[in-house]
């Protein structure tokens, strides 16, 4: 069969998936003589295939661009293992290594910074499709028109420079070079977040669409709760490299069941006569050997025992929680209506 | 008469805000960008006002020429901004000096960028207390670690010591909003005091800020992109396109029933969670000026009046100020 020139057959594999499992990633600490470290991803498994869209929800510090950088294997992992149909990144042959690299794609939050200022906007998206090598050098013209078209831009704007151009114009260019490769999955880093709130929509429904069309998998790192409920049927959150709670969005945005979770959707409301500070207190760092929950300090629901291992439970319904108070945190949380 | 005396006319009393028919250019000839354009905003004594409004919008530039800090490429071509019975435009650079951090104080944005690197933040709150209302250097370093404990900082005495890239950026913001009100002005201009801040973070700072304004009932000029933000902030609320007002009223009037259709797009965009909504096209560059309406290119609405009759803001039975041809199709009335 001979595929259309912008629909080149797949990868040979029926179906694509990208596993991480039980990875571990640690910073060393700066300073002379000091060889502590901390785990900026801590035991987290997640699992990306086409089709699905898994939220990573987190403020600052809690992990979630240091597993997007190991997804992507920009960095390699600690402990654990990451899988790209079922080959560890670390033992991939070079030929599996290129359709990994092919299939996986990234978006960065702020398009400005991730074109180079040096090459038009046509330049950029023909040097991403040099992963096919496929296409002739004038079908990687044509296919390069054909994307500009996918993603609602006209092909004028590929004459011009990432200066030239603005922020939601140059996010559809940044994803017409992600889909240049014709990937499985793509990575979207706070894919909306530098835009202005009038255009985000535009952004969200070109990616469903796209999603729709060719059966995409998308793993969306943001720490906006509307892009989560709006995008992704699976949200896990993180909390200082740890998952504290994983499951259905809707379920979880309904009754999230850690108090961490449970604060930032309450910072997130829109609703609400006032602001309130739902928790006290900042993201910090801890001692090496601490081994307890660690929103502790922050958190209006510990406990003694919080000061113990917690383990990320799976509760009745199939839903993870890393908080042995989770019924309380859930009946408390009902009685005020989120989002 | 000190400008002090001008500006609060009687003791005690928080005089206003006034900003009228403000035109602010970035740049000169050709390639001008008319920023701000025929800006009215009042901000009575002890009102909290939002503004919001996109990249471009013209938001932060009236701010900041309210303080007469624009950048050095930018200019007042027209209009007059008043508070109480001062002119703030014809003030001299000394007299406006005097007002700036006493009577006016502003909050940016990016806190950490704000502060002075090679000072120990404690010490840059009480120069600016020193500056303005003198007394002793003891005495303006424990009215610094006062404020900084009201801001809700932990260790407030051994905090004042820290410089600022040895803070979170939360508590920078915190420094911050401290040496924006360790005068007691009568009114604080926040441009965006949130943006960049995690969401939890966000709340309590938000918190920090409603709390001090509430105690000594300063007034708010609270600038964001985030209508979330200004909900839960402010009582009243002005919507800025492509360097204009297009409406202006009570928040929750304008919130539950806009009258311009930008507004309406913008709620939508940021409320709706079951599907996404936006308004096509992109904020149009400033460099041009508009026939009609500024918004008429990318309003479901615009019709051929629209695309050549400046719309003017006229006033609506419930007060409400917006700059539409069609108002009362878009609203209830």
């Amino acid at each position: 069969m001979t595929a259309a020139r912008g629909t080149p057959s797949p990868p040979d594999v029926a179906t694509v998936s990208l596993d991480a499992r039980e990875v571990v990633k640690r910073y060393g600490r700066h300073g002379f003589g000091n060889r502590r470290s901390i785990a900026a991803v801590d035991h987290v498994s997640v699992s990306l295939q086409p089709g699905k869209t898994i939220a990573i929800v987190g403020e600052s510090g809690s992990g979630k661009s240091t597993l997007t950088r190991l997804l992507l294997n920009l960095e390699g992992v600690d402990a654990g293992e990451i899988s790209f149909n079922g080959v560890s990144l670390q033992r991939m042959s070079s030929e599996q290594r290129r359709a990994y690299r092919q299939s996986v794609q990234l978006v960065f939050q702020h398009p400005q910074q991730s074109f180079n200022p040096m090459l038009t906007i046509g330049g950029s998206i023909l040097d991403a499709l040099r992963l096919r090598d496929d296409l002739s050098r004038r079908e990687k013209q044509q296919v390069c028109g054909e994307l500009f078209e996918l993603v609602g831009l006209d092909p004028a704007m590929g004459e011009r420079r990432r200066r030239e151009v603005s922020g939601g114009e140059l996010q559809r260019a940044a994803l017409a070079r992600a889909l240049a490769s014709q990937p499985k999955l793509i990575v979207l880093d706070e894919p909306t977040s530098a835009l202005d709130a009038s255009i985000r929509g535009q952004i969200v429904e070109l990616l469903l669409q796209f999603q729709a069309r060719s059966d995409l998998g998308y793993l969306v790192v943001t720490h906006d709760m509307r892009l989560v409920q709006l995008m992704a049927g699976h949200v896990m959150v993180m909390y200082l490299g740890q998952i504290v709670e994983e499951g259905p969005t809707e379920e979880i945005l309904r009754r999230p069941r850690h108090p961490y979770t449970r604060s930032l959707i309450e910072a997130a409301s829109l609703e609400g006569e006032r602001v309130r500070a739902v928790v006290r207190g900042e993201v910090t760092t801890l001692a090496e050997d601490y081994q307890g929950c660690r929103f502790f300090d922050r958190c209006p629901f510990a406990r003694k025992k919080c000061l113990q291992p917690q383990e990320l439970a799976v509760t009745d319904d199939d839903r993870h929680v890393r908080c042995w108070r989770w019924r309380d945190v859930e009946s408390v949380a009902r009685e005020t209506e989120v989002i | 008469m000190t400008v002090r005396e001008r500006v609060s006319e009687r003791a005690g009393v928080a005089p206003g805000l006034r900003i009228r028919n403000l035109w602010v250019d970035i740049g000169k000839g050709a390639g001008a960008v008319h920023a701000v354009r025929g800006v009215d905003i009042a901000v009575q004594q002890g009102a909290r006002v939002g503004v919001v409004g996109e990249s471009g919008s013209g938001k932060t530039m009236t701010a900041l020429a309210v303080l007469r800090v624009l950048p050095s490429t930018a200019r007042v071509l027209e209009g007059e901004v008043t508070l109480g019975e001062a002119d703030l435009f014809s003030l001299s650079n000394r007299e406006m000096a005097s007002v700036r951090g006493r009577q006016i104080s502003i909050v940016f944005q990016n806190a950490k960028s704000a502060l002075n690197p090679v000072f120990p933040v404690g010490e840059q709150i009480s120069t600016v207390y020193r500056r303005h209302l003198g007394g002793s250097r003891s005495a303006a370093r424990a009215r610094a670690v006062e404020i900084l404990e009201a801001m809700g900082i932990p260790e407030p005495a051994r905090t004042a010591h820290l410089f600022p890239h040895e803070l979170s950026g939360g508590m920078a913001q915190r420094v911050m909003i401290a040496m924006a009100l360790v005068c007691e002005p009568a009114i604080l201009l926040a441009d965006e005091p949130t943006t960049g801040l995690d969401v939890t973070i966000q709340a309590q700072v938000l918190d920090v800020i409603a709390t001090s304004l509430k105690r000594r009932s300063t007034s708010l000029l609270l600038i964001s992109h985030d209508i979330g933000v200004v909900r839960g902030m402010c009582e009243e609320l002005v919507v800025m396109y492509a360097g204009e007002v297009v409406e202006s009223g009570a928040l929750e009037n304008i919130l539950s029933n806009p009258h311009h259709p930008y507004t309406a797009g913008l709620i939508e965009a940021f409320m709706a969670t079951d599907k996404p909504h936006y308004i096509p096209g992109h904020v149009p560059t400033l460099r041009r000026t508009f026939i009609g309406c500024s918004f008429a290119d990318r309003c479901p609405l615009a019709n051929e009046t629209c695309r050549t009759i400046r719309p003017e803001l006229r006033q609506l039975a419930d007060a409400r100020l917006v700059a539409c041809h069609r108002a009362e199709q878009v609203g209830r009335p």
